[in-house]
Order: C-alpha cells, then structure tokens, then sequence
C-alpha cells in the first residue's frame, strides 16, 4: 500500500476531527498494540485497531473510512482498558464511523438485514445492533 | 443513604420493559423481599444506547443527562438493571462532572443544572454493596444447594473503568459474591468480561455465533452448569447465539427469586428462549 505522508496530511482538519470527537489523545498512541492484541474481533478485521490508529495519526483518511474495521469494532471498551497511554480504540472508531456514515462507507448496519429477520428478531437484538451502528 | 427499608429511583429502560420483562419482573420482586422500593422515574426517555449516541454528539449525553435530571429532582440515588443503560448514564454523569462545557450545553438543551447529588447504581452495586450480603443470607429459603454457576459481567458495567467505577475491570467479583451468598457453587473462569459481541448480532452473526460458543464452551470447560448475567443484551445474545442450543443463562435477579422461594420465578424462567427450568427441576430448585 502506496500512501502519501505530509505535513498537511499529519496537520489536516481531519486529525484534529477525529481527536475531537473521540475526546482521544489520538498522537499519544506509540503502537505497542495491547489494543489489537485484547480486541475479539482482530480475526475478521482488515487492518488492526493500532493500525486503524497510526493511520489515523498520519491523516490517511481515505483508508480508515473505508477499512472494515471500524464497523466490526464492538465497542466493548477491552482496548481502552489495556492501553497504557489511557486511549479508547472503542471511541476512535465511534468517531471514525461518525465521520464515514454521511458518506454511506457502512459495510455492516442495520440496512443490510434481511427483511424476514428483522421481523422475528427479539426487540433487544435490535437495540443491540443500533447501539453501535446507529443508521 | 442507608439499606433497610430505603426508596430508590428505578429506571428500568426499555428493555425491561420489552424483551426482557422476567428482568423487570424479578428485579421488582427481588427488591421488595429485601426491603428496597423501587420508584419508576416518571416521563424517562431512552438512555441513548441505541442508535441516538452514535448519530448525534449532543443526543450522546443529552439523552441520559434527562433521566440524570428527573433522578435529581426525585433526589434518591437510582438503580438501573441494564448494563448499556447504566454505561449511558455513567457517560453522562462523568462528562457532565469533567466538562464545563457539557454542563453549559445541558443547561441550554434541558434546562438542567448538573447538581451531582445522586448517585447512578447498577443493580449489582444496589444489591451487594447497600442490601449487603449477610441481609441477602438471612431471606435464602432454599439455598442453591448443587447448582455450579460462572458469571458473567460482559462489557458494558466494567468498562470504561474510569467512568463506571465498577469493581475490578478485568477481573470482578461482586456477581459472584452475591451468587455464592445464595448457595450457588461459584466457579472462577477467564472469560468474566468477554466481549459476546451483541452489537454484531444481527449484522455479523458469522463472527457472533463463534464468540458466544467460546464463552459457552469456556463455561462448560469451567465445570458450569449455566451462565448468570446481569445484562438484558447479553443474555438474549447468548441464548440466540449458541450452537449448543440447550444450555442455560440466567439473570442473577431470577435465581435469588428461587433462592428466597418466590413462588413467581418459574414463570419468569419460562420466558427465556433456552429452556431453564430443565436444569432447576433436575436439581429440585423448582418443583
């Protein structure tokens, strides 16, 4: 993967957007990976929570948007907890999803469950569903 | 304020009030046999946890600074059952302690000036720490003699440590204390606070069903017999999920109701979707 590093990528509004939202001290992160090593969904994911995050730091929004990653995240907050810089892959990935949903990137929301389930699914999987992936 | 005998605001949300109401209905009975009132917060509104804290930044804290509101009006610290609902209402409460700026906002969006005064209790703390374990001993009628149980905390109550303030976030107790106070053989095993991949549940069931069996298959290696939670997204993910298809979850509220003999707990087992009282009759917990 070619990827373009400059300044006014690192700079970009989209750093200090994620930073924000997030309330993350997203620079803080020096990729120890504890995040990705406690994280029970790395298997299935295409790039690893501290990779979501480096790529992040260097302002590679495009990649990050598009990663599946952000979307099979949990939010089950285990990465937070191991971190020993005190960062929230969790509320990264909230704010990345945030950041990707105006631009229709969601690969698994509640748009894409088939109807006929939807209409025999208990209530509380559904309210499970949109808690994390509100669309 | 002190146990016996004390009031508590209660904020069931709408789990509680929907797919799981055995919760709903074991809490209440559970409550009162310990000499807990319960008081529903009038007019209380979604906590957030489903779709509104992801959509809108403002809703995220917004929604559970409302029942934060009404809680304060009543002025009773207030218990909530659900593990996603209390993690809402942590979120809340913590950025409204951090943050000045969330508490101007919330001024403006609700007219609510953050006073601080009560306190957000899961049910769990409610139980353990205000009850305490020795009131929980002396109402047991018919210990859970024989029942080998692990228990589950998942997520959402431990974690974020800093906002939930929950026991030890990877490796807490307070369920299996209660659990042990009944008679129940607690045993220890490492998957307390897995993560059973709800959110996915319908979307990514492919992933789920694998993380639901390794925390079955990692009950059964312990030696259980059944699974006991505290949360309504948990439980109904880890009957739908599972291969196995007959192994028990339990709320902690439905066994203490046997435990105190409620006359009412079978019927809240039968509403489960893994059938539970198989193994209760078996071990003569139920007749």
């Amino acid at each position: 993967m070619r990827a373009v590093i400059s300044t006014r990528q690192v700079r970009s509004e989209f750093v200090a957007r994620v930073q924000d939202l997030s309330g993350q001290d997203l620079l803080g992160c020096y990729q120890c990976g504890k995040c990705s090593a406690g994280c029970p969904m790395t298997e299935e994911m295409d790039i690893i929570p501290s990779q979501v995050i480096r790529l992040s730091q260097l302002g590679q929004e495009e990649d990050v948007l598009n990663c599946k990653t952000i979307w099979l995240c949990a939010t089950c907050y285990q990465c937070g907890t191991r971190c020993p810089k005190g960062i929230d892959f969790s509320k990264i990935a909230e704010a990345l999803r945030y950041l990707g949903m105006g631009k229709e990137k969601e690969v698994c929301g509640p748009n894409h469950i088939p109807t006929e389930i939807i209409a025999e699914a208990p209530q509380q999987a559904l309210v499970s569903t949109f808690r994390k992936q509100g669309l | 304020m002190t146990d016996n005998g004390a009031t508590y605001s209660y904020y069931p949300g709408c789990s509680l009030h929907g797919t799981s109401r055995e919760y709903d209905a074991s809490t209440q009975a559970v409550c009162a046999e310990l000499g807990i009132e319960l008081k529903e917060l009038s007019d209380w509104v979604c906590c957030g946890a489903s779709s509104g804290h992801s959509l809108d930044e403002t809703l995220n804290i917004g929604l559970p600074a409302h029942t934060l509101k009404l809680a304060e009006k009543e002025g009773m610290d207030v218990a909530v059952p659900c593990a996603a609902c209390y993690n809402r209402l942590k979120v809340a409460e913590h950025a409204l302690q951090e943050k000045e700026g969330v508490r101007e906002q919330m001024k403006d969006l609700l007219d609510y000036e953050f006073q601080g005064t009560v306190q957000v209790l899961n049910l769990v703390e409610l139980i353990k720490d205000r009850v305490g374990l020795e009131k929980i001993r002396s109402k047991v009628v018919k210990p859970l003699t024989g029942l080998k149980v692990v228990c589950y905390y998942g997520c959402l109550l431990v974690r974020p440590a800093e906002v939930t303030h929950f026991d030890d976030p990877e490796h807490p107790r307070s369920l299996d204390e209660i659990m042990e106070a009944v008679g129940a053989e607690v045993l220890n095993w490492s998957y307390k606070t897995e993560c059973c991949g709800g959110s996915l549940s319908l979307t990514r069931d492919d992933i789920v069903k694998g993380l639901v069996d390794g925390i079955v298959d990692m009950a059964k290696e312990a030696g259980a017999q059944a699974i006991v939670t505290l949360c309504p997204l948990c439980l109904e993910n880890l009957e739908m999920r599972q291969s196995d298809g007959t192994y028990p979850v339990f709320y902690f509220t439905e066994l203490l109701g046997v435990a105190f003999g409620l006359k009412e707990s079978e019927h809240w087992l039968k509403k489960h979707l893994v059938d539970s009282t198989s193994l209760m009759k078996s071990l003569r917990l139920l007749s």
